[in-house]
């Protein structure tokens, strides 16, 4: 499959800023398509409102835009009415964590069998950067003017704490590691999730010093540290996640389990669920 | 191969001058068509995939994966 088989030409150049993280996404998921030979024709793209809402609107595929922070819900319908199509949900933290939260929870909760691509730039980037609950702490967004004094939404441990099959963070400056992921995640039946650390340059990083593209990527370079470099002394990487101007966002693969997706569980003959025999 | 810049697409984010290991790409200093600094191909022999042919599985590609516009095309 080529690039412009996958993405509409004639959408081409995307209106992301420039800079934008969204378009490593762009270049990884279609590199993991790629690269499994999967069929556009089965796959259904959700997405919800924001900058990473518009993503499925470039693709040459069908995509549903959902209302604001109900992708998941709208997806677990679409899985349950059809289950032989596969579903991705592509949407921003702001989108999935903040409006949505709940949804994502529960869904991970009843390991349905969609697959979720969050990209977090820890802003409202859309609107004019407000504070979002992914914002780190002491950062400045523009209802934030002294600092976040909030702490931030730890997104890939909560998911895998309700029970995701496979649960995993990686960074815009990790793209080969990115790709690999995307691939185990839409091979891996049940509810996958990867949070992709994306810069937002002109609506987050300019409030923080980080206005060039390349310092905000260099930035998240610096304050990322993979799974299996987390020492003793840092305590759980769990503990780690208040990530400030001097904490560290931990990448890897968290969780990998082979619990049964919930479309299976309720499958009996002719469809019609009984109570089990005694 | 090497890699080169399509200059409808590109806006000028220099992050290819910044994740390439092998310092291909250069901050431009013309403005483009389009009213971007474009990144130019200064070194293109530097490149890991210099000595490869079209059609040969490409070595490294953290250029291409990285830029956000699908500018960079190898050749």
């Amino acid at each position: 499959m080529e690039f412009f088989d996958f993405y509409r030409k004639d959408r081409w150049p995307h209106q992301f800023c420039p800079g934008c993280g969204l378009g490593t996404v762009m270049n990884s998921l279609y590199k993991a398509f790629s690269d499994l030979n999967m069929d556009l024709k089965n796959t259904v793209f959700v997405s919800g409102i924001g900058c990473t809402g518009r993503v499925p609107g470039y693709i040459n595929g069908d995509s549903v835009h959902t209302t604001h922070g109900r992708p998941i819900a709208f997806a677990t319908g679409i899985k349950l009415a059809r289950p032989d199509l596969n579903v991705v949900v592509i949407s921003g933290d702001g989108d999935l964590f903040a409006i949505g939260g709940n949804h994502i929870i529960h869904a991970a909760r009843r390991n349905v069998d969609i697959k979720v691509i969050a990209v977090n730039n820890a802003t409202y980037g859309l609107t004019g950067g407000q504070l979002a609950p992914t914002t780190p702490h002491n950062m400045i967004t523009t209802t934030s003017p002294y600092g976040n004094k909030e702490h931030p939404f730890a997104l890939s441990e909560l998911v895998a704490a309700a029970g995701a099959n496979y649960v995993a963070r990686w960074t815009t400056a990790h793209p080969n590691q990115l790709v690999n992921s995307i691939k185990t995640a839409l091979t891996t039946p049940g509810f996958t999730f990867v949070e992709v650390i994306s810069q937002c340059p002109v609506n987050f990083g300019r409030r923080n010093k980080m206005g060039d593209p390349v310092y905000h990527l260099r930035w998240i370079k610096d304050h990322s540290i993979p799974l299996s470099k987390v020492t003793f002394d840092m305590k759980s990487p769990f503990d780690f996640m208040d990530i400030d101007f001097k904490g560290i966002y931990t990448i890897g693969e968290f969780v990998k389990r082979d619990r049964a997706p919930y479309g299976k569980t309720i499958e009996t003959e002719n469809n019609i669920l009984r109570p089990p025999k005694e | 191969m090497y890699p080169t810049i399509n200059t409808d697409y590109c806006k000028g984010c220099n992050l290819c001058v910044e994740v390439c290991p092998k310092t291909v790409f250069t901050v431009g200093k013309n403005l483009s068509q389009r009213g971007y600094f474009n990144p130019v191909v200064d070194y293109r022999e530097k490149c890991t995939n210099f000595r490869l042919q079209k059609g040969q599985k490409i070595l490294c590609e953290i250029c291409w994966l990285t830029c956000p516009e699908h500018a960079i095309e190898f050749i």
